[in-house]
């Protein structure tokens, strides 16, 4: 761990409360796209992103160091969603529902919401929706062990230690959301190389 | 084409670079020498390029700002309170994979063992009261001071017995012999006072306690008028009922039995718990 980081923990710990706002600050966007991954809607995704945070500050105690402040937001991220997902607060036809219309609002041309892109034709407007169309049609369990392992890089093995399966199981769900990415996506053949093996 | 098959998983790991320097080794070897596997593995790095294109909606500038403020208020709000159990236990993911019949046939089992269990507790806790209600008080009573409690006890029982069953309704007080009945319980209370003396210098709390009982039954019996007093009557019995004074003796005399009895004690409590 970074002494940095040690350090805002250490401070953290005795109470500061500007060293626990500049840890939200500094995590906020990564958390809360990890939260809209999992979630699939803004309103649970800020909902979880937000306890996350609150998670962090009742249990900062008993943070032991071993991994990085970003990992371990990133465990809290993935527990917190499966723990409410049990609880049924984010029933599936909600997270279907809200998913794919939270997209098509956002990322369709006349939004003009997507971030960092503000002049993108209406193709690749199209493209952006099909991929995260894509994305919603995995299962939860696909869809969290495609984004840990894909956007956020972390190792199977941890992957399996977070999600509590076993990294068989890990690797089975990651092959089968390819599968389905690689089938959802056919559409750009020539995008996707398809073309020459017809 | 059988090799190809094994190669498959292996283009997902290579990618993300979770396969050991051998088996990478292997299946560079591979790719070099089948077209299919090649192609097979462009198009996962083609969809898994295509999926880096992602993009995130950017949530107004307001959110952002006003997220701190919200994690705030989320932490000084007072935690929830814990569901009770069983509808934690609805959210145990294990129980939603069960299949229906596992969980009926669990659920008999358990109430088997309850059953089991209770009966076990509820019979072994009996067998132990009773025991324990036929435990003499103390062996170091001496046992001439037994005998006389003894059949102090079944006088009394005896006269008890007599007033405690006689029907005020239909029969006539004359059959009582109050007279001698009152006589008789004045001599019991006097006989009383002694016994209670030498049990309480034998230390016996529990038949001094009982003999307490019965002086204010005698007392009551012994002021009782000399004919047709059945308001009288009816209050003694009244007393006798509520206090459990012939249960009480009965269970001394059990007691006293088992002491000076000699059979030996388990056959002898099983043989007193069926009386």
């Amino acid at each position: 761990m970074h002494l940095d980081e040690q350090q805002i923990i250490q401070k953290i710990r005795d109470g500061d409360a500007t060293a626990f706002r500049e840890v939200v600050e500094k995590h906020k966007r990564d958390i809360y796209y990890l939260a809209l991954d999992f979630t699939g809607n803004h309103h649970d995704a800020e909902d979880l992103a937000q306890d996350v945070f609150v998670q962090v500050f009742r249990s900062i105690q008993s943070f032991r160091g071993e991994s990085s402040l970003r990992v371990w937001l990133h465990r809290i991220t993935v527990n917190l969603f499966i723990n409410k997902r049990r609880k049924k607060a984010l029933s599936a036809m909600e997270l279907k529902e809200d998913f794919s219309h939270e997209y098509s609002e956002n990322t369709s041309f006349d939004g003009g919401r997507i971030h960092g892109n503000p002049e993108q034709t209406t193709e690749s407007g199209f493209a952006l929706t099909h991929i995260n169309s894509a994305l919603q049609s995995l299962s939860e369990r696909e869809r969290s062990v495609f984004v840990l392992r894909h956007y956020k890089d972390m190792q199977l093995k941890d992957i399996a230690a977070t999600l509590h399966i076993a990294e068989g199981t890990v690797k089975g769900l990651l092959f089968r959301a390819i599968r389905k990415l690689q089938k959802e996506l056919a559409f750009y053949r020539q995008d996707l190389g398809l073309e020459a093996s017809e | 084409m059988t090799n190809c098959k094994k190669y498959e998983n292996h283009f997902v790991l290579s990618i993300y670079k979770e396969l050991s320097e051998k088996e990478q080794a292997a299946l560079d070897k591979h790719l070099q020498k089948c077209t299919n596997c090649q192609q097979q593995f462009k198009q996962i790095q083609a969809t898994l390029g295509l999926m880096d294109q992602r993009q995130h909606p950017e949530p107004e500038a307001e959110f952002w700002d006003g997220f701190w403020g919200g994690v705030q208020v989320k932490i000084h709000q007072p935690l929830p309170q814990k569901a009770p159990v069983w509808a934690r236990l609805k959210e145990w993911p294990i129980i939603h994979r069960l299949p229906r019949f596992s969980l009926q046939i669990g659920t008999a089992m358990a109430m088997l063992l309850i059953g089991i269990f209770i009966g076990k507790f509820y019979f072994s806790y009996d067998a132990q009261k009773q025991n324990q209600l036929l435990t003499p008080e103390s062996d170091a009573i001496p046992i001439e001071l037994q005998k006389q409690t003894s059949t102090y006890l079944e006088k009394t029982n005896l006269l008890l017995l007599g007033i405690a069953n006689f029907d005020t309704k239909n029969e006539d007080p004359f059959i009582l012999d109050l007279k001698n009945n009152k006589k008789f319980s004045r001599d019991l209370i006097k006989q009383a006072a002694v016994l209670k003396h030498d049990l309480s210098e034998a230390n016996a709390p529990r038949l001094l306690s009982l003999l307490s009982e019965l002086e204010v039954i005698l007392m009551q019996l012994a002021n009782l008028e000399e004919e047709n007093d059945l308001p009288g009557i009816e209050f003694v019995q009244s007393a006798i009922e509520g206090r459990s004074i012939l249960l009480k003796i009965n269970l001394e005399q059990l007691r006293s039995n088992k002491m000076h009895s000699p059979v030996p004690q388990k056959h002898n409590e099983k043989t007193k718990i069926h009386l």
